[in-house]
């Protein structure tokens, strides 16, 4: 399911907070319920950290991961390091890197299987993403954006782009990730996806702006509604039903 | 999981035909061991001998060969046909057989360009163009991203296509099948261009070909390249096709934005302080000890190896080298004569595959050979400069022996381009060039053909850039209108006799007017100054007249020019603003006489006047002390003038 919420009276979500299949990040705001909404929804699959990067708390922005690894910038400090460092899975590795683009959740977005990136990334970069998270590593923009990351989000079920996205790109992307894609916007048409939103494969937190039709799409998309329990049931069905004939 | 987009069948014939020449083009270690037994090589220069090589021939070598390519290539296509995706780039404009194909183009230098031409709104390169460019021509959109990593020197020489082509034809060895394909091949594999190898006959460089093929892979033949530049170096040791090592090192040593490495900055004279400089000069030093220690380590390799590939433009050298002791034996060292990029390992194999590949050429060579195969003890030139050699190699002779301006080196620069190029110069052109008419005209009466054209296509009248000159040929052509194909020579017009003096005629007509123009002018300027003249003499008297009235000089006195006047006026009243200035001194010098018994009293009964309390000096023009009501010229005076009204109190 998907949930719509706020932070701090804003619906850029995806700005605030980094959601992957085995851990999500949230800033330090100044009220609780950010926190305890996706403790809520995440507390007993995956931890929930509370963290700042560079002191900022843009931490959705500044940032690139996946199950596999964390990626974060030069601006972080070393205490901000040591806490990711303890608080997340050992499996995961968490980096620091050193790349003139810090804002790297607006560079790179990924799943864990594969990666779109700025064009203008340090080949140092480029090969640190393959390393830390995994994936391979394709340059590419999206509807003539450069901010891959800001344009488009998608997990290992489906992903979202920018609405201006062709028919054609779609398709080549599509190929291209090996997910099935979908052309549109969040919080009431706004086209910065990931700012608007943060997703994995079995939930996704979107802002409290986004309409119903915008909720219906990403669900759809990203496959969330399957991850319910009432899926297995429907699924089940006809062999129960079966079994009572 | 995965979307699946309708599949797309467009396939473009150029698409096609490109795909059937990449498949023609494969490594020379490929080739089957019979390859090059029956062929004959191209030579380029036409003023050596030339000789061909026949061996046993042997077509079924080819035949397996044509047969084999097809086979691998139809193998491809089945194994793809049951994937249906939309396998494109479209930034690139390209379509892709295979996901791989397609993840693999994502990750290419050349999509990254193209993705950054495409933002920065500029079209596209192909893949084929890619090659060829030079980071030199597109420096902003610098494929290699690694900061501070920009070429430390410049870039080999920029290579424009015409450049290439002729650079490439002449470090080529082109070789003519006996099935009547021609096929090419790098000569630095083979030979060392700069060495004394540079002249090896057909025979030798056939029998190195064949022993290249006929190599064992067994560890024994090795090929290193090497490539060092920026900071960069990167070392791939191959055998035949086979990687079997490989090293790259990277360290910083270029400085950001300013270039070049650090070394060369200290050495222009003002080393620089910085902790990015000591940086850089301690990465430098690093980067050589990790390279020797990398050479002293596969000294094996390089005793077992036949050549070593090796781009160090200026200063990287002395990476490679180690003083007395070289690693490795100058024979074997070879330049790589293409241009490369960033030192990486990709690159290095990108070098080693284009220097070990037999290149098939085609089209143009189609003409001569069907030609040549009546004589089959023939030279194979280049097709389009047969018939122009040809005639240099008659003429050159008589030109010698009747021109003593023609200087050796001359000689030599025109046959050097003989053999390079499309057309070839002629004596003809030269003298054209030079100006030289009387040469012209003698050359042409020999009957050297003003039609032929130079390596780029001029004719000896283009190159004429003396009317003089340009005038010979017109006169010439007058007089032997048929002889030639005048147009084809690109003379515009005859000059026939009548012409010229037609035209004499004319030219003496606009000189003789224009001289009558100047004589006017002359005499209207003379005019005009007496006139002037007269005036100056005329106001000089009238001043004469005013200054003395006393004694008028009736000769003079009409004449008084308003400049004098004026001057004169200033002078008087200069002089009685004098008068003024004493008589006001005057004055002054009276009252402070009258002050020395009258002190204290404030000076206002002074019309006007504003003077100092204390010591009277007139405060015009100065911004007066104030204490109480007096007024004071200097703080002195206002402190001696308060001492003297306290005593008086």
């Amino acid at each position: 399911m998907a949930t719509r919420l706020q932070f701090e009276n804003s619906c850029e979500v995806g700005v605030f907070s980094k959601l992957t299949n085995a851990y999500c990040l949230v800033s330090i705001g100044g009220s609780e319920s950010f926190y305890s909404t996706f403790e809520a929804e995440l507390a007993d699959v995956i931890p929930v950290v509370k963290t700042s990067i560079g002191g900022t708390r843009i931490i959705g922005r500044l940032c690139a991961g996946n199950k596999n690894g964390l990626l974060l910038p030069h601006t972080t400090t070393d205490q901000e390091l040591q806490h990711l460092r303890n608080s997340l899975p050992d499996q995961v590795v968490v980096q620091r890197v050193e790349e003139r683009l810090s804002a790297l959740g607006n560079c790179i977005a990924c799943n864990d299987h594969v990666a779109l990136t700025h064009p203008e990334l340090d080949r140092e970069t480029e090969e640190m993403i393959a390393d830390v998270l995994g994936v391979e590593v394709f340059r590419q923009t999206i509807a003539g954006n450069i901010l891959v990351g800001s344009y488009c989000t998608f997990s290992n079920k489906g992903g979202l782009v920018h609405p201006h996205t062709s028919v054609e790109d779609l398709d080549e992307l599509s190929t291209l990730l090996q997910v099935p894609l979908v052309a549109g916007t969040v919080n009431r048409g706004s086209e910065v996806i990931a700012a608007g939103m943060t997703v994995n494969d079995w939930t996704a937190f979107c802002g409290s702006d986004t309409t119903a039709t915008e909720v219906s799409v990403i669900e759809s998309v990203f496959k969330l509604r399957e991850a319910q329990p009432s899926a297995i049931v429907d699924e089940m069905r006809k062999s129960l039903i079966d079994s009572y004939v | 999981m995965a979307s699946e987009p309708p599949r797309t069948t467009t396939t473009t014939s150029s698409k096609a035909t490109a795909a059937a020449r990449e498949k023609r083009q494969r490594s020379i270690f490929e080739v089957p061991a019979n390859f090059f037994d029956s062929c004959a090589i191209l030579t380029s220069s036409g003023l050596s001998v030339a000789s061909t090589f026949v061996t046993s021939t042997n077509n079924s070598a080819l035949e397996t060969l044509d047969n084999s390519v097809p086979d691998n290539d139809d193998q491809d296509r089945s194994q793809n046909a049951g994937v249906s995706h939309r396998c494109t780039c479209n930034t690139c404009k390209a379509e892709f057989e295979s996901l791989q194909d397609q993840r693999f183009h994502f990750k290419s230098d050349i999509h990254r360009f193209n993705v950054k031409l495409s933002l920065a709104g500029k079209n596209i390169v192909k893949e084929e163009d890619f090659d060829e460019l030079t980071s030199d021509s597109f420096k902003d959109f610098d494929v290699s991203s690694i900061s501070g990593s920009e070429e430390d020197e410049p870039e080999p020489e920029k290579v424009g296509p015409f450049k290439l082509s002729r650079a490439s034809f002449r470090q080529k060895l082109f070789i003519h099948l006996q099935t009547g394909e021609r096929i090419s091949i790098w000569k630095c594999l083979i030979t060392n261009e700069s060495g004394p190898e540079s002249n090896l006959s057909c025979d030798e460089m056939l029998e190195r070909l064949n022993t290249v093929v006929q190599e064992p892979r067994d560890n024994t033949c090795f090929r290193i390249v090497l490539l060092a530049s920026g900071g960069h170096f990167a070392g791939c040791v191959f055998d035949g096709n086979k990687i079997v090592a490989h090293k790259t090192f990277h360290r910083y040593v270029v400085r950001a934005k300013s270039g070049k490495k650090q070394s060369s900055n200290d050495a222009s004279g003002r080393a620089a302080h910085s902790a990015g400089a000591s940086l850089r000069r301690h990465n430098e030093l690093a980067l050589k000890k990790d390279i020797q220690e990398l050479l002293a380590a596969w000294k094996p390799y390089f005793d077992a190896s036949s050549c070593v590939f090796v781009y160090a433009p200026s200063s990287n050298h002395q990476l490679l080298s180690n003083g007395e002791k070289p690693y490795f034996s100058h024979q074997k060292v070879r330049n790589i004569p293409m241009t490369i990029r960033r030192p990486t390992m990709k690159e290095a194999r990108r070098i080693y595959d284009q220097l070990t590949q037999v290149y098939y050429e085609q089209d143009e060579i189609e003409a001569p050979l069907s030609s040549k195969e009546e004589l089959p003890l023939s030279s194979g030139i280049e097709s389009n400069i047969i018939s122009s050699m040809a005639k240099v190699n008659i003429v050159e002779p008589s030109t010698e022996a009747c021109s003593s301006i023609r200087e050796s080196n001359e000689l030599a620069i025109s046959s050097e381009s003989d053999g390079e190029g499309k057309g070839s110069s002629t004596p003809l052109h030269e003298a054209a060039e030079s100006g030289n008419g009387p040469k012209v005209l003698e050359l042409l009466e020999q009957g050297l053909d003003p039609c032929v054209r130079d390596e780029r296509g001029r004719t000896p009248y283009m190159l004429a850039n003396d009317k003089e000159v340009r005038n010979t040929f017109r006169r010439f052509m007058a007089s032997n209108l048929d002889k030639w194909d005048w147009q084809a020579a690109k003379v515009p017009s005859a000059l026939t006799k009548e012409m010229e003096e037609s035209q004499a005629a004319k030219q003496a007509e606009k000189d003789a007017k224009k001289k009558a123009k100047a004589k006017e002018l002359k005499k209207l300027r003379k005019e005009k100054e007496k006139k002037a003249q007269a005036q100056a003499a005329a106001s000089k008297n009238t001043l004469m007249v005013t200054q003395s009235s006393s004694s008028p000089q009736p000769s003079r006195g009409s004449k008084v020019s308003k400049e004098e006047e004026l001057k004169r006026a200033l002078a008087a009243e200069r002089e009685k603003r004098a008068a003024a200035a004493e008589r006001r001194m005057a004055t002054a010098a009276a009252l402070s006489a009258q002050g020395n018994s009258t002190t204290a009293q404030p000076q206002s009964g002074l019309a006007g006047e504003i003077n100092c309390s204390c010591c009277n000096v007139s405060l015009a023009g100065k911004v007066p002390f104030h204490r109480y009501n007096y007024k004071y010229c200097s703080t002195t005076c206002m402190h001696v003038h308060r001492e003297f009204l306290e005593d008086d109190g």
